[in-house]
């Protein structure tokens, strides 16, 4: 099987670096993701990981680690200062997605790569009705008939379980209708892969357990594959196969979710485990 | 007749390091192999590193030392779990390796059947296939029909453990690792799970069981090998009468 993406020594630094941090042989040697010389973030550091048709990949990791820069990264809304991305259906796999061009970018972000944010504002326009949310992807990829669409935005609502909803404003739903609305939107152009970060943390447990139900059923039935960002060991066993842990931008330890839970080899995935309820 | 498993020097310790780094022998330099076909039985007492070997056999552990080489039908190729990849590690578990672990987490909101359903499909049955099987599974298992739409954290010890071994048989796995499957059943009903297991080794043509049991009778009906671990070290293994002498 050939994964659908591929990720190599993918980096994001906030700051100049030195001579100190930008030599990878040390950064073993340093423990936070800052560098103590120069003060640059290293927010990723080298990430490597092919993601397979219709997995979920769990991604791990205290606040600051990188979760949200490798987000960031691979929906295109920043660019890295080292490494590649290839998706196997974008030009066949051939060129890093960070190759494109603005427009292709454009494309490849409301196409091809869909993410679900941890804030719905940062996901969708509080101002227009829900229907309008998903209706804005597909007006973005140039499609015009309003009928089509409407119903497209209709089918997609229901399935997420928020008929009746099409025409109210984003901004007064729920908090967990929000993260539906957004998943709905993510789902329009069936893209190959959706990065979640965090997408049910801050829900309340009853909300949180339908979104989930919600995600898997998406999954199981769109197919997709998907990175998933959290802390919750539980969402992870429920959700994801595989996962890895981060730690001030390094991938510090991977295996299957069985594995990290049940047998956590690195002492800081051994602290995230057993301060976690599960 | 070929091996199913062979293990070969494998320990397992741990290292926790949330307190002070404290290293726990939990299996020692243990070494025997499996013929396809057999069904074994590990016994011994509480703590004595029973589950610990089946979780390394299911790859759920990872060894300290020693290797695991399984081929789980004579048909398929022979994997060291050790160098699978995580991707493959599962995919090893969905096809071939089943694995029932002693504490089951049951999946929140989903209705009992689906989860059974879900499972087969996972395996790589057809939806309707698996409904069927699923079906047939959760009857012989005397689960109620009326609890088949109900969501699984609302049932009893026992009927989990039988959904679970439902899960685990809807795979029809050619070898399956079973963790104390009978513990939460009564006399009768784990019986029927004895008469269940030895009817799924002889529709899989030669299927592989390990089984960890505490119950003498379930033992004796069910093992050709019994393996008996105390204290981190394998004290006993062959035949039911040549441990019995041994020990
Ligand atoms: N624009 C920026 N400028 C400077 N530093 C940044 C910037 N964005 C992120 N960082 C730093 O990069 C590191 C990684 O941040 P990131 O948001 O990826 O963490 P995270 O793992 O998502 O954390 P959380 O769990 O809190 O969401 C942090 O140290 C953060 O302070
Ligand atoms: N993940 C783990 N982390 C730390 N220690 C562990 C872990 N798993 C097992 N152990 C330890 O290894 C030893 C053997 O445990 P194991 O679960 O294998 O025993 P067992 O023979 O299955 O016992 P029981 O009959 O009670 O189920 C125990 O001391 C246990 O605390
Ligand atoms: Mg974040
Ligand atoms: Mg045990
Ligand atoms: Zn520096």
């Amino acid at each position: 099987m050939k994964p659908l993406l591929s990720i190599r020594k993918l980096t994001k630094r906030f700051g100049p670096g030195c001579e100190q941090c930008v030599d990878e042989s040390r950064w073993g040697e340093i423990d936070a993701n800052a560098c103590p010389n120069c003060g640059t973030v290293w927010a990723l550091r080298g990430l490597d990981l092919d993601l397979f048709p219709g997995e979920i990949v769990g991604i791990v990791g205290e606040s600051g680690a990188g979760k949200t820069t490798l987000v960031d990264l691979l929906s295109l809304a920043a660019v890295p200062d080292y490494g590649a991305a290839h998706l196997a259906n974008w030009r066949g796999g051939l060129h890093s997605i960070y190759s494109a061009s603005d427009q292709e970018k454009r494309h490849l972000s409301n196409v091809h790569i869909s993410t679900v944010y941890q804030d719905a504002s940062r996901g969708l326009l509080m101002g227009i009705s829900s229907g309008g949310n998903v209706v804005e992807r597909l007006l973005a990829s140039g499609e015009r008939c309003i009928g089509d669409m409407r119903a497209r935005a209709q089918y997609l609502l229901d399935y997420m379980e928020l008929q009746g909803l099409m025409d109210v404003r984003t901004g007064r739903l729920s908090a967990g209708m929000k993260q539906r609305v957004q998943i709905a939107k993510a789902l329009v152009h069936r893209p190959s892969v959706i990065l979640f970060d965090e997408p049910t943390t801050g829900l309340d447990v009853s909300v949180q357990a339908r979104t989930l139900d919600l995600i898997r059923k998406a999954q199981r039935e769109h197919g997709f594959a998907a990175l998933l960002v959290t802390h919750d060991w539980n969402v992870l066993r429920l959700l994801a196969t595989r996962a890895l842990v981060l730690k001030a931008g390094r991938v510090i330890e991977r295996g299957t979710v069985e594995q990290l839970i049940e047998d956590p080899q690195a002492p800081y995935s051994q602290l995230l485990i057993h301060s976690s309820t599960t | 007749m070929s091996n199913c498993i062979e293990v070969s020097g494998l320990s397992k310790t741990f290292t926790l390091h949330l307190v002070g780094g404290t290293r726990l022998n939990a299996l020692h330099e243990t070494s025997f192999a499996l013929e396809h076909g057999a069904s074994l039985v590990i016994m011994g007492k509480t703590g004595a590193g029973k589950s610990t070997l089946l979780k390394l056999l299911a790859g759920a552990y990872r060894a300290s030392s020693g290797a695991i080489v399984i081929q789980p039908s004579p048909e398929s190729s022979r994997v060291e779990l050790a160098s699978l990849s995580d991707v493959d590690l599962i995919a090893l578990r969905r096809r071939s390796v089943g694995y029932l672990p002693q504490h089951i987490h049951v999946v929140p909101r989903v209705p009992a059947i689906d989860v059974v359903t879900a499972t087969g499909i996972e395996a790589g049955l057809e939806e309707a296939e698996a409904r069927a099987r699923a079906e047939e599974l959760l009857d012989e298992l005397e689960i109620k029909r009326k609890l088949f739409p109900l969501f699984p954290s609302t049932f009893s010890p026992g009927e989990r453990q039988r959904l679970n071994l439902a899960c685990a048989l809807v795979r029809n796995p050619s070898l399956l690792l079973m963790d104390e499957p009978v513990s939460a059943l009564d006399p009768r009903m784990m019986q029927q799970v004895v008469g269940m297991l030895q009817r799924h080794r002889s529709r899989t043509g030669g299927g592989t069981l390990v089984t960890i049991l505490h119950q003498m009778a379930a033992a004796e009906q069910l093992a050709d090998r019994v393996m008996v671990i105390d204290d981190a070290r394998m004290k006993a293994f062959g035949t039911f009468s040549e441990v019995l002498q041994a020990t």
